[in-house]
């Protein structure tokens, strides 16, 4: 049903019926901000990327092969959105929320609102150690809704190195989420 | 024992394909066997799913709906304007009438009309029409009154004095070369009227 509907949606698109898009984009929207937010580690950052990619969206949808799944395919587009916008910036920032952090006072009423800006600083800080390879893979496999064979294509790397980051993305990342928690 | 570790070695390089249903389906039934029936491998797929799960499980950033309607008429912005063009006139393809069009027509030609004599492009027949008026007809004259003056002095006996006078600057040589003509003549005249 879903895929029906959002195939009929993709026809409208690709008619350039502006109407058919945002519905269509809400299907993909959490999932797709998401991927850009861990990438970059910064929500503004990924409000910029993710209207980037929602206009290469638009822009190339009459282009799309139907037989192509379409989550893949937008995923693609945000990816290569996010490695131009990586090569442009010359140096790349790990971001922290940590003035965020000073920001919010231990009131009632903010602390779950803490825990919640803590959780994803450790989250963020814990990505941010992995390679940008190892990073990538994961979170388009996280995020992305794409099989290894699909983001091995997508990047350009063959499926035993895709598999290969994988299993070192999660190692590593169990091993400092595991150790930030006991920490805690 | 060692059997077990290079079973779960495997089971590591596996199981990524297995969780996409990737692997041939003998491999796959091997690892679902194993899966259920071998603790190691069965623990090891387990720790597996509940890292992916926590993962999923931390709070996500989300997106306002005021902000990714924006983004989304952003995105389609272009689309919209031509879509106004259109309703204005209403460019429908159900539309029988001719007169919205004709009139959209008319004034793309009347728009390219006022553009082309609103542009600075040199003009040639400009040029040309400068030409004829510098036309001089009595200077012309005046110009072959003179060639035809000079080719009437070059047919003159003077001119031959006047030449000599004007290179030797010898009033000497000019009477002299005067004499000479004049016996010359004389002697034509006197051989005229001989006998």
């Amino acid at each position: 049903m879903v895929d029906y509907l959002e195939s009929i949606l993709i026809r409208r698109c690709k008619d350039r019926e502006t109407d058919a898009f945002a519905p269509l984009m809400k299907m993909h929207k959490e999932q797709l901000f998401l991927y850009l937010v861990r990438k970059c580690g910064n929500k503004e950052k990924a409000e910029d990327l993710f209207q980037e990619t929602l206009i290469k969206i638009w822009k190339n949808i009459p282009k799309y092969q139907e037989r192509e799944k379409f989550s893949s395919w937008i995923f693609s587009i945000a990816h290569n959105v996010s490695v131009d916008d990586f090569r442009k910036s010359s140096v790349r920032k790990i971001i922290t929320h940590s003035e965020n952090l000073d920001e919010i006072t231990h009131k009632e009423n903010l602390s779950s609102e803490y825990e919640k800006k803590e959780q994803l600083k450790l989250l963020n800080d814990a990505l941010s150690n992995l390679s940008e390879s190892q990073k990538e893979v994961f979170i388009l496999r996280q995020h992305g809704e794409m099989t290894f064979r699909e983001i091995a294509e997508l990047t350009n790397q063959s499926l035993n190195t895709v598999l290969s980051h994988m299993n070192y993305a999660v190692k590593k990342l169990k091993k400092l989420l595991r150790t930030e928690n006991v920490g805690r | 024992m060692l059997e077990d570790e290079h079973l779960i070695d495997e089971f590591e390089k596996d199981i990524w394909l297995y969780l996409d249903n990737d692997l041939p389906t003998e491999r796959m039934n091997f690892w679902e066997t194993q899966i259920q029936n071998n603790a190691k491998i069965g623990q090891k797929f387990n720790e597996i799913q509940r890292f992916l799960s926590d993962y999923d499980n931390y709070p996500s950033e989300k997106l306002e709906s005021n902000k990714f309607n924006t983004m989304i008429l952003k995105a389609t912005k272009k689309e919209h304007l031509f879509l106004k063009i259109k309703s204005i006139f209403h460019f429908d393809n159900k539309s029988e009438s001719l007169l919205p069009k004709m009139a959209f027509v008319t004034s793309l030609t009347i728009a390219a009309i006022v553009m082309l004599l609103l542009s600075q492009k040199p003009n040639p027949i400009k040029e040309i029409s400068t030409e004829l008026f510098d036309w001089d007809d009595e200077s012309t004259t005046m110009q072959i009154q003179s060639i035809s003056n000079t080719i009437f002095l070059v047919d003159n006996e003077n001119l031959k004095n006047y030449i000599i006078y004007k290179l030797s600057q010898d009033e000497w040589n000019r009477d002299i070369y005067n004499i000479k003509n004049q016996i010359q003549n004389l002697d034509k005249e006197t051989n005229k009227t001989a006998f």
